[in-house]
């Protein structure tokens, strides 16, 4: 009995954490969508908006490409599948993730790289140019991103002693926060979120103009509901990658129903607060940068990457071995 | 070597009509054309073209008649080379001076004439569909019924082929709030090889609709045929009437009219260099640029009753003229927006990323832009002196002493450059006038100086020539013996500059094409009218 007790409470607690996810990133983006107008001197739609949009495109017609084939309708399902799934092993406002197992680091890197390839597989679909430039610009960005993006978590992770991102941000309690290795982890893993957001300098989400887009290029030929799960996903992704650099600038550590609801919802509130200040911090750097020139983005890539790499060194240095 | 007109003297079958102090008019062969041209061209320092039209003039016995106005900078001369009789076919001048390339294409579109060895005959104006012997602006064809005759066809686009060349279509819907035109990418990975533009979606026919219209209702269209560089359009076409009637305009009238045409430029370019930021994704930048345009276009609203300024410029003066009052706000507004431009111009000058993404981009080479006869900004960031506010004496700008700010390199950076240090100069302009004006006496608003329309000269060409914010905008005008337009030709800025956009794509990369074309931020509707 208390077994089963046991396996509800964690279901439900692990329903409770996506669902927070679920209702918090369309806020996020209304978010930094009006931390933007704020810098253009602008009154910027009303934070609320992406909801209005997602439960607008929910409702319209859908068009497929005659050339598409099965791949152009399964790719929104998949991309949010995967999304939700590197969602479960983020640790969450309380410091807990429903999935907390040796290795679910590269879960995170998997998932999010599932994501990329039938992204890339479905701009090919449409058959037109637009998406084929996304894809090709996407491939080239991720090729760059992604050995930065794990390596700087196997930092955190060498210098935490464990792979699962919960023991990471509750390990990271103990250590200081001026820790020279943490840093530079937390400096690849900032410049590599932009990049996975799809945000000014590496690419830009508001673009019109066609001929430089990246991820917006991939979904040019999706409208309707697939649109709207393909934008939500995105959402998602981006409210994922803001709490775990949340927790890693500033884990909040464990926090269970034993801090009484009054705890919790102190945790809530900075948690979202930090969330905030990090979406405040990234509307500000889309404000004030251009958009890179494409070939330039391996220069700045290469330092995220670099700064990875140092971060190794460093903690070798420090530690004496890994 | 002889001097221009002793050359055309002794040049058998030149006829001189008017040989004055600024400008000359000589009828030739237009077999001799290409000869003359090529003399001309040789002279230093070398002609710019100002305008080059296909009149139909069969109906006064002349048959078709082509008119080539140049204009020899240094001696603020203005030559009108005029071809009568020309009955199907001319010879082509696009191989000698690129710059006509699509004029005569154009004459072959619209007069069906055949232009003798061009070396792109492709139709032009006329897209697909439209129907074999559709000629609108022979005075024979009748317009109205025309859109029955048309049946849709595709386009043609050259085929180029190799390794991984792939074509990229945009347009001519695009995802922004833009004109349409459909432009075409040739492209290996990135890297542009070439670029077709397909212009002319928004041929609205308006040099046929002038034609039998009033001065009056002629200016009104002209005004309106675009939404950029209104002014200077109006304003030219009341120039060239100007010059028909023999009409001297008063000074306070000149100073003016030379406000008007400054605060059209200090908005424009300030508009376009917000755009310019919009195209490397710089939202701070777009975001200021857009709040000092909309300040200078309410000032416009506010003082002149037009945020274009359309109808304040009326042939033979102006429909108001604001007293001292309005003169010293108007001056006290724009002091403030000249500070606040300088407040936050170095935001984009002194931006590392921005300036990474516009040095050496969409390099337009000098050599280029003389032939193609490149005008405004665009000519002067490749170091072409042809501000045709310094190159011929019109308005206050004698007095202003104007010169023309180059700048090197030819790339989207120097085109900036030079926008922007125009608008401080149009800033210091406006402060000089305004500054007259307000010690200027009162005058009475609504009391436009009108004008004696009998004595207008008819069927005797004259141009009009305002330097727009683009370039030089250039009104070739023919009136009839009732005093109603006979022909209009509309050379905007945009239709010079067109051409040199493909030329300065390739080596660059595609995402660096909005860039490039905010760069030169021309306009369509006034280049396919």
């Amino acid at each position: 009995m208390d077994e089963l007790f046991m396996i509800l409470t964690r279901l439900l607690m692990g329903i409770g954490h996506l669902a927070l996810f679920i209702v918090a990133a369309p806020l996020l983006q209304g978010f930094i969508k009006k931390s933007k107008a704020f810098w253009q001197m602008r009154q910027g739609p009303p934070i609320l908006q992406p909801y209005r949009d997602l439960r607008k495109l929910m409702k319209k017609e859908e068009l497929i490409s005659e050339h598409a084939s099965w791949i152009f309708l399964l790719t929104p399902r998949i991309t949010l599948a995967a999304t939700l799934m590197a969602v479960l092993v983020i640790p969450g406002v309380w410091g807990w993730a429903p999935l907390s197992v040796w290795g679910d680091l590269f879960l995170l890197g998997a998932s999010l790289g599932l994501v990329r390839l039938f992204l890339t597989l479905s701009g090919l679909e449409g058959a037109g140019t637009f998406g084929g430039m996304g894809s090709s610009r996407e491939l080239f960005l991720g090729l760059l991103t992604e050995p930065a993006l794990l390596l700087g978590l196997i930092v955190l992770a060498f210098i935490t002693d464990t792979t699962s991102l919960q023991g990471i941000t509750s390990g990271l309690l103990s250590i200081s926060p001026l820790y020279i290795p943490r840093i530079l982890a937390l400096v690849a893993l900032v410049m590599v979120s932009i990049t996975e957001m799809g945000r000014i300098p590496m690419d830009n989400p508001d673009t019109h103009l066609e001929l430089t887009m990246i991820h917006e290029g991939m979904l040019i030929e999706y409208s309707g509901p697939s649109l709207a799960l393909l934008n939500f996903a995105e959402q998602i992704k981006q409210l994922l990658l803001l709490v775990l650099l949340a927790q890693i600038i500033w884990p909040s550590g464990l926090i269970s129903v034993s801090d009484g609801l009054l705890g919790m919802l102190l945790a809530l509130g900075f948690a979202g607060a930090k969330v905030a200040a990090l979406g405040f911090f990234f509307a500000t750097v889309e404000s004030l940068f251009v958009k890179r020139r494409l070939f330039r983005a391996p220069h700045y890539l290469a330092t995220s990457t670099a700064s990875a790499i140092l971060a190794l060194i460093s903690l070798w240095i420090i530690r004496g071995q890994i | 070597m002889l001097s221009l007109r002793e050359y055309l003297q002794s040049y058998q079958g030149i006829e001189i009509i008017i040989w004055e102090n600024k400008e000359g008019i000589v009828e030739l062969s237009s077999s001799d054309l290409p000869e003359v041209l090529s003399y001309c061209l040789e002279i230093k320092p070398r002609p710019i073209w100002l305008t080059h039209v296909v009149n139909d003039e069969r109906q006064l016995g002349r048959g078709f008649c082509l008119y080539l106005v140049l204009h020899f900078p240094g001696k603020d001369f203005s030559l009108t080379l005029v071809a009568k009789g020309i009955k199907e076919e001319f010879p082509t001048l696009a191989l000698i001076f690129p710059a006509l390339n699509w004029s005569e294409r154009e004459a072959q579109d619209l007069f069906g004439l055949h232009a003798v060895g061009h070396p792109d005959p492709r139709s032009l104006v006329l897209h697909p569909g439209w129907p074999q012997g559709f000629h609108p602006l022979r005075k024979d064809y009748k317009a109205g019924d025309e859109r029955k005759a048309f049946d849709r066809a595709p386009l043609v686009f050259p085929e180029m082929h190799g390794d991984g060349i792939f074509q990229v279509p945009v347009g001519p819907i695009h995802a922004g709030i833009i004109e349409p035109g459909h432009f075409r990418f040739y492209a290996i990975g990135e890297p542009v090889l070439h670029l077709e533009a397909q212009l002319f979606y928004t041929h609205k026919g308006i040099e046929k609709l002038v034609e039998g219209r009033s001065i009056e209702d002629g200016l009104r269209i002209i005004e309106r045929v675009c939404g950029v560089c209104a002014l200077s359009h109006g304003l030219a076409y009341c120039e060239a009437v100007e010059k028909l009637a023999n009409v001297e305009v008063s000074r306070p009238v000149l100073l003016w009219r030379t406000i008007l045409a400054e605060l059209e430029r200090a908005y424009n370019h300030i508009g376009d260099i917000g755009n310019m930021c919009a195209g490397v994704g710089f939202a701070l930048g777009n975001a200021n640029g857009s709040q000092s345009k909309e300040k200078l276009q309410r000032l416009n609203l506010e003082f002149f009753g037009h945020r274009f300024l359309r109808g304040v410029v009326v042939p033979g003066g102006m429909k108001l003229i604001p007293g001292s009052k309005d003169s010293q706000a108007m001056l006290n507004r724009l002091i403030k927006l000249s500070d606040d431009f300088e407040a936050w111009i170095p935001l984009l000058l002194e931006h590392d990323g921005f300036r990474q993404r516009a040095v050496t981009t969409g390099v337009l080479k000098p050599e280029n832009a003389i032939d193609l006869g490149v005008t405004g900004p665009a000519a002067r960031a490749s170091g072409i002196a042809n501000d045709w506010r310094e190159l011929h004496a019109y308005l206050l700008y004698p007095e202003l002493k104007v010169t023309s700010i180059i700048e090197q390199d030819g790339d989207a950076w120097s085109r900036l450059m030079v926008r922007v240090k125009e608008t401080r100069e149009s800033f210091r302009f406006l402060n000089t006038l305004l500054r007259e004006a307000m010690q200027g006496p009162e005058f009475n608003y609504d009391k436009p100086v009108s004008i004696a329309l009998g004595k207008v000269r008819p069927f005797s060409p004259t141009w009009g020539c305002v330097e727009s914010p683009r370039g030089t905008d250039v009104i070739w005008l023919m009136l009839d013996e009732q005093g109603k337009i006979y022909r209009c030709r509309v050379r905007s800025a945009s239709y010079a500059n067109w051409p040199a956009v493909p030329l300065t794509l390739p080596g660059n990369i595609v995402p660096d094409f909005p860039l490039i074309n905010k760069s030169f931020e021309l306009c369509y509707s006034c280049c396919d009218r």
